[in-house]
């Protein structure tokens, strides 16, 4: 299996010739395969979303009011329901002016898909930096270790803080002699530290408290970091996941996912992977790398269908983009599939059928 | 450029290549596909743009018509010819796409210097301006520059011309540990401690040979990396010779 | 001047009230947080976003505001006529960085990003006229493949007057002609930038930018369209709660 193409690899190098007005990588375009959402679904910045009072509004949205004639339109930025309590009382001021003045509207300001949930209306858009959730697992890297505290980068739009109280300590007390203080925080983590651990709190600007009070959160070992667009990651039961492969892959709400080598049960504390677990971690990266390129949502059972699919190509071919774009395709094709055939309106799945949410339903009526 | 990494990450990446099993997937001497656009830019006189990975080079290649005006951008290449028959071949390289900060320029000074060397020999009819733009960036800049800069060269010099003098392709070999491997991606690179990049032309003479990294290496790795080299840039010779011969 | 318009065409074909053609791909560079290539007529630049991400302290305002920058850079193979090498820090490339800067203060909700900061770098590949519009049609468009809120979809046109009358989108060569233009940026209804490209006469203004607006629109839709086309295709996804 791996003789032959192994040759050509070390042999020549492969170019691939592009044409001019070639469309090169060419991604997973979900309407090939049947997926459609509505048109109206779809929004950029600026389009009006709704005149309806009965919305709130969400991330990716913002109110103004209509601009009837020469009127200047007064905008006031949609922010998340939890994150607006503190400027709900403005706004209601601002609400009983208004209502003396004019109508306002809701307008999108970020580009992506309508998403209403109950009364919240929202705009997701296909990229962005991870806003954070209470309960999410993420993984980070320590950017700083300050007095206490680590700064940590978890993809999101400000720094991330680990308190030291936050930590499970190896039952040391660390805190009662201050001078040695972070000496002993550099020693549980460093700078450049891979960690995984928990969102405790989204404070009121925005940046997140994490914790990794839990055995399962920890400073990350051997093993290879993945960048993804966070909106491709699922939310599970669980984001540690033992693949049978021996590899370990912890998927980070936040974008960041993480593969290893899974530590067997020897008393070494971390003992050295062998080739074939290397080759098998480099497998499941590349199925991450390229579901993510491809736009396919991330979580173990996309992740178990991309290796099972690739399983039986040379690990070094998943990096070219038609072969990516191959093994996404029959992944994509696979996980409709099984979502058509659970036929669960709401739950299980990911929503693709069920994306055609606007159109029809409460938005087109206000109009 | 050196990355953020953790301990871990950074001894599993040397583990992996000890082993002989890359980060992706490669074997150590294996080198990433690379995709080529020609004729992108309708103002140069050719262009092409070449991606090995994540690391997207664009190259243009034009000829000066301005005989006064070569005199002031003589520039690295200042040493060579003051004859008016024949004209040097001047570089460029600018990496702003990825920052503005000193990182980036120096590795557009170090590209710059690695690559007027390359073509110090080159001599053309007329000044040519090649002109290189980094649009992303995933390891191994000077190889990736080097196939793009031959190709559009290929495509603006006569062919007459390009018989007489081959032009010189980059290989660059990074040791890791005891191994070494060519085609670095950015991990790796900041994990090599040292590398070798030779500049070979296609009748396998060294025109170039650069050491660069803080380790030392003894002298018998030496020789090993730039034989390594000689033939890596041999294979991409052929490579964008058979390229070549498909397309023109 | 009839060099610029004969029998009502223009040196491209063009009619007076035409704009060249515009194509947009978004998400071309995989390491940026955004980012957009523009095709406008002969015309090529890619924009690319780094962030929303946390700003150095150094970066920082008092008022702790979110931190926009535009790093603007054209290489000297960009242009057909001109050819020699700028050196670094070029002023005519940092003033149209702060040109673009400063439009984006206006459509870009700095109050969501405050102690973040934004980089946004443009190359100009190609360039044939209406360097400023097409760069702030780029940077709009990276801005929306990175997910940044904005007011609305910011539109840019170069617009000039020739023979009484206004002409949309001037090329390379009607620019060097010396005609008197504007660029204008709009969002919706409201402009948000008008500079003067060269001398105008105050009569010019009011049509010009009457025409300009209308322009924007137009841009606007077209380049919208290729904006949603995209996402159709990407199909951005939720995680079910």
């Amino acid at each position: 299996m791996q003789s032959a193409p192994d040759d050509e690899e070390l042999d020549s190098l492969s170019i691939r010739l592009v044409g001019l007005d070639e469309n090169y990588p060419v991604r997973l375009n979900w309407n090939d395969l049947g997926v459609q959402f509505s048109k109206q679904s779809i929004v950029v910045p600026g389009d009006r979303l709704t005149r309806s009072r009965e919305f709130i509004p969400g991330h990716g949205t913002l109110r103004r009011t209509v601009e009837a004639g020469s009127g200047n339109a007064s905008f006031a930025a949609g922010r998340r329901q939890k994150q607006n309590d503190d400027n709900a009382e403005d706004n209601d001021e601002d609400d009983e002016d208004e209502d003396e003045e004019g109508a306002w509207e809701l307008a999108a300001s970020v580009a992506g898909r309508q998403h209403v949930v109950n009364k919240l209306l929202c705009v997701l858009p296909g990229r962005s930096r991870y806003a954070g959730e209470i309960g999410d697992v993420v993984v980070g890297r320590v950017q700083e270790v300050a007095s206490r505290r680590w700064r940590i980068d978890a993809n999101a739009r400000l720094q991330a803080t680990l308190h030291l109280s936050g930590v499970l300590l190896p039952g040391e007390d660390l805190r009662r002699k201050s001078e040695e203080d972070e000496r002993a925080m550099r020693a549980v983590l460093a700078e450049g530290d891979l960690v995984s651990a928990e969102v405790q709190s989204v404070q009121a600007d925005g940046s997140l408290v994490l914790h990794t009070r839990n055995a399962r959160y920890g400073r990350l070992g051997q093993g290879t970091l993945v960048r993804v667009p966070p909106a491709l990651i699922k939310r599970s039961k669980t984001h540690f996941h033992s693949l049978p492969c021996g590899v370990t892959l912890v998927l980070g709400m936040n974008g960041y996912c993480w593969c290893g080598p899974t530590p067997g049960q020897s008393d070494v504390r971390e003992p050295l992977a062998s080739p074939a677990d290397r080759s098998e971690v480099a497998r499941v990266r590349a199925c991450v790398r390229l579901l993510a390129v491809n736009h396919v949502p991330l979580y173990d059972t996309s992740v178990m269908q991309a290796y099972e699919v690739a399983r039986e190509s040379p690990v070094a071919l998943l990096s070219r983009p038609d072969e990516q774009l191959r093994v996404a395709r029959l992944v994509a094709e696979q996980l409709l599939t099984a979502e058509v055939g659970e036929a669960q309106p709401g739950g299980g799945g990911f929503g693709l059928h069920s994306g055609d949410l606007i159109s029809g339903g409460a938005l087109s009526a206000v109009h | 450029t050196r990355q953020l990494l953790s301990e871990p990450e950074r001894q599993y990446i040397f583990d992996s290549v000890q082993d002989a099993v890359r980060i992706d997937g490669r074997q150590c001497l294996a080198y990433r596909q690379a995709a080529l656009r020609l004729d992108l830019l309708c103002y140069a006189t050719a262009s092409a743009q070449v991606s090995l990975g994540e690391t997207d080079v664009l190259v243009s290649v034009r000829e000066e018509d301005n005989p006064g005006a070569t005199a002031q951008q003589q520039g690295s290449t200042g040493s060579s010819a003051s004859s008016s028959s024949s004209g040097p071949v001047s570089v460029w390289v600018d990496c702003s796409c990825l920052g503005s900060g000193p990182e980036q320029q120096q590795l557009a000074d170090e590209a710059q210097a690695h690559l007027s060397s390359l073509y110090r020999c080159l001599r053309t009819p007329t000044p040519v301006f090649v002109d290189i733009l980094l649009l992303g960036y995933d390891g191994d800049l000077l190889d990736a520059a080097s196939i793009a800069a031959s190709a559009a060269l290929m495509r603006a010099l006569p062919a007459s011309l390009l018989s007489a003098q081959a032009l010189p392709l980059f290989a660059t070999v990074h040791r890791i540990g005891s191994q070494q491997i060519v085609d670095a991606n950015q991990l790796e690179e900041s994990c090599s401690m040292a590398r070798v990049t030779v500049g070979v032309d296609s009748n396998g003479r060294l025109v170039a040979c650069q050491t660069c990294g803080e380790g030392s290496l003894q002298f018998e790795s030496m020789t090993e990396m730039i034989e390594t080299g000689v033939r890596k840039a041999m294979m991409l010779h052929d490579s964008v010779a058979k390229l070549v011969a498909r397309v023109l | 001047m009839t060099d610029i318009l004969l029998n009502g065409r223009r040196v491209d074909g063009r009619r007076p009230n035409e704009h060249r053609l515009l194509r947009a791909q978004l998400g071309t560079q995989p390491q940026a947080d955004g980012s957009a290539l523009l095709e406008h007529g002969n015309s090529r630049l890619l924009a690319t976003v780094h962030g929303p991400a946390q700003a150095r302290a150094a970066d920082l305002s008092p008022e702790e505001d979110c931190v926009l920058r535009v790093l603007y850079n054209k290489p000297p193979f960009a242009s057909m006529t001109e050819r020699r090498r700028r050196g670094r820090g070029d002023r005519k490339q940092d003033e149209t960085a702060l040109l673009i800067e400063e439009a984006l203060g206006g459509v870009v909700l700095k109050q969501l990003y405050r102690r973040s900061q934004i980089e946004i770098r443009v190359q100009v590949l190609q360039s044939d006229g209406s360097e400023l519009s097409a760069a702030i049609n780029a940077v709009s468009l990276a801005l929306m493949d990175a997910g940044v809120a904005m007011r609305g979809h910011l539109a840019a046109v170069t617009v000039g007057y020739c023979d009484q009358a206004p002409l949309v989108d001037l090329n390379s060569y009607e620019q060097s002609a010396g005609l008197p233009s504007l660029t204008v940026a709009c969002v919706g209804q409201r402009v948000l930038h008008a500079s003067v490209g060269a001398r105008l006469h105050s009569q010019q203004l009011d049509p010009l930018l009457a025409c300009a607006s209308r322009a924007c629109a137009c841009v606007a839709n077209q380049l919208g369209q290729d904006v949603k086309a995209h996402l159709l295709a990407a199909c951005c996804f939720q995680s079910a709660a």
